[in-house]
């Protein structure tokens, strides 16, 4: 459903609800107090927010709440016995929206908004009569908690706004003091232990000795950039953004006139963090088509910037003259040679090329002249083969002796063996050793003198 | 008619291990009556009498060594050749030779089977086994130092550096190392440390 469609839908139940209160206006005030108005009691994250949405009159003074932690706060139950079936009733309001949550489509509100049309309408019907002496039966218009998103969903009629009416009263009776049910108690809410302040432990830490003081280099400032301006810098929004457009802020919240809603928003605290924002208005969360007609027109631009691909398939501009810039001054600078240039030698210098862009170096631009190398002999090449390649017999390896080439020559080569040695005296031994002396005599005399 | 005395069998030489036994089994020792007599009258000691005992094996070794060449025996005038001579064909001879006679000539005394130890320049006879006990070490002694005395003019001293109850090992020196190696012996010293002393200073610089 689309917004336009839900507007069209609100303005005809709005028109319903304004000659629905026109017609029962002028009738008697149906002084039924039936429980059409289920007490529910919705548990939050404290368990508490609930009963204050609930009527408390309705609440019997035996059967407290129940208070039950949830995890899921979106289911409610009932905490007192079940109310006897409500009469047959139409449905007012029931909204099914899509998911998408907008601000024109907040069920909160819309109920909101028809609860205090019914209101306004109701008032201006008793602005001809006398005023009531008792209080206002209109219940005050409470937005609903916003942990209880099943709240306001249930189905509404405006004889229920009715049934909120007290019985009139005559003007000779004494107005009866207000009966206040005792209060619920207060949930057992788990408060964290108490904060004992505790002296932080402060340890100064001596400075660390530095030596050099630090050196403040002033860093330049940083250069300025052109941003040029073209039309990508422009904030492009399209209708999901506009839809997303935050409502207008609410009006401050009127001040609570019924006491039993104030102890209770004086005994919530912060948990009615929600609450405190206040009723809402009646122009909260819509946005009405000539302000979004406003806003697209000043923010939109008058022509869409073309699309890349529109961009890569249009004709190219005509290049712009190129200017050639000078060559770096690296480049330009004169060689320096390391001799004086008149001791230059003709034609040494211009042997020397300079180097090639594509960056080989000399020796990959000269083919290899060298001869092919033998990596290995074969063994089934003839001894008596010539070599006619000097140059290949220096680069191969070492052959293999010629007595393994002969032998696997086969039977072919002669084999030279080596001749029996002669059988004669290769060496003669002259002479002899000269005995020492081992005389008895001289070995005594050697022995007496040991340790003179 | 009475029994008759039969000598066959009554003494034992067993010159390869230089024991002298007899009928009943006991070790004997040959010794010179009259070094037997002097020592008997207390003219000598063990050691004078194992001079006596060694200068008489060692005049047998002479006659022995020129017996070869004149069959060692008295010469023909029945007199014994003189000392020097004796001395010089001690000393001419090899070591050993002189071993080889020398410890038959003690062998056959029973005083133990002789062997000669060259350890360096040092000389160490041994007797292995010896007929005595530590107790007669000075006899034993003093029979090498007489019958070296013969193939020497300088003055010949020896000391027992090891002692086993089977064996005994004699050092052979001039007096003043043999004087060196008995301090150190006593002092339990091993010999072979002794004579490496000898070798390595004098006496002297050793102390």
């Amino acid at each position: 459903m689309s917004p336009d469609d839900r507007r069209e839908v609100l303005e005809q139940l709005l028109e319903r609800v304004r000659r629905n209160a026109a017609a029962r206006s002028f009738a008697p005030a149906a002084a039924e107090t039936s429980g059409d108005l289920q007490p529910a009691v919705h548990t939050g994250d404290n368990g508490v927010d609930g009963a204050l949405h609930g009527d408390e009159t309705a609440l019997p003074a035996a059967s407290p709440p129940e208070h039950a932690e949830q995890d899921d706060a979106s289911e409610p139950y009932l905490a007192s016995p079940a109310p006897p079936p409500a009469g047959p009733s139409r449905p007012l309001v029931r909204f099914e929206f899509e998911d998408e949550q907008t601000a024109t489509g907040d069920p909160y509100q819309i109920e909101a908004l028809v609860l205090a049309e019914a209101a306004a309408a109701e008032a201006a019907a008793r602005g001809l009569d006398d005023p009531l002496p008792g209080p206002s039966t209109i219940p005050p218009a409470m937005p609903p908690g916003p942990t209880a998103p099943g709240y306001g969903s249930g189905p509404l009629e405006l004889d229920d706004l009715d049934s909120l009416g007290a019985p009139p009263l005559t003007s000779g009776e004494a107005m009866p003091p207000a009966w206040v049910p005792p209060l619920p108690p207060p949930p057992a809410i788990d408060e964290p232990p108490a904060y004992v302040a505790e002296p932080p432990a402060y340890v100064a830490e001596p400075p660390a000795y530095v030596a050099e003081p630090p050196a403040y280099v002033a860093e330049p400032p940083p250069s300025v950039t052109e941003i040029a301006d073209d039309d990508e810098s422009v904030i492009e929004l399209d209708e999901a953004d506009l839809a997303s457009v935050p409502p207008e802020p609410m009006a401050p919240p009127e001040p609570l006139a019924d006491p039993m809603t104030a102890a209770y928003e004086a005994g919530l605290g912060g948990a009615q963090a929600y609450d405190d924002q206040g009723p809402e208005t009646d122009h909260a969360g819509f946005v009405d088509r000539q302000s979004i007609e406003d806003i697209e027109a000043a923010v939109l631009p008058t022509e869409e910037p073309a699309s890349p691909a529109e961009v890569a398939h249009a004709d190219p501009a005509p290049a712009p003259p190129r200017i050639e810039e000078p060559a770096p001054e690296s480049q330009r600078k004169v060689r320096e040679l390391d001799r004086p240039i008149d001791d230059a030698l003709d034609g040494v210098d211009a042997e020397e090329e300079p180097p090639p862009e594509s960056g080989e170096v000399e020796s990959q631009r000269y083919p290899a002249q060298a001869a092919p190398i033998v990596d290995e002999v074969s063994a089934d090449r003839r001894v008596d083969e010539p070599v006619h390649d000097e140059a290949a017999l220096d680069e191969a390896p070492t052959p293999p002796p010629r007595s393994r080439l002969a032998a696997d020559a086969g039977p072919s080569v002669t084999v030279i063996e080596r001749p029996p040695p002669p059988d004669v005296a290769v060496a003669a031994y002259a002479g002899a050793r000269p005995r020492a002396d081992d005389s008895f005599g001289t070995l005594l005399d050697r022995a007496l003198s040991l340790g003179e | 008619m009475g029994s008759s005395f039969d000598p066959s069998g009554s003494v034992a030489f067993d010159v390869g291990t230089g024991r002298i036994a007899l009928s009943d089994g006991d070790p004997y020792v040959i010794v010179p009556a009259a070094a037997l007599a002097a020592l008997a009258a207390g003219q000598t000691d063990a050691r004078g009498l194992g001079r006596a005992i060694g200068v008489k094996a060692a005049a047998r070794v002479g006659r022995r060594l020129g017996g070869e060449a004149g069959s060692g025996r008295l010469d023909r005038s029945g007199t014994m050749p003189p000392a020097g001579a004796i001395g010089d064909r001690l000393r001419q001879a090899s070591a050993e030779a002189l071993v080889e006679l020398l410890g038959g000539e003690i062998a056959l005394l029973g005083l133990g089977n002789l062997r000669l130890e060259r350890w360096g320049g040092a000389m160490v006879f041994v007797l292995d086994p010896c007929a005595m006990d530590a107790r007669a070490d000075d006899l034993v002694l003093g029979v090498i130092e007489g019958a070296l005395s013969i193939a020497t003019d300088r003055e010949v001293s020896a000391a027992v550096v090891d002692r086993s109850p089977r064996a005994a090992r004699i050092l052979v020196g001039n007096p003043r190392a043999i004087a060196f190696a008995v301090e150190r012996a006593q002092s339990g010293v091993f010999f072979t440390d002794i004579i490496r002393d000898l070798h390595a200073a004098p006496p002297e610089e050793a102390r």
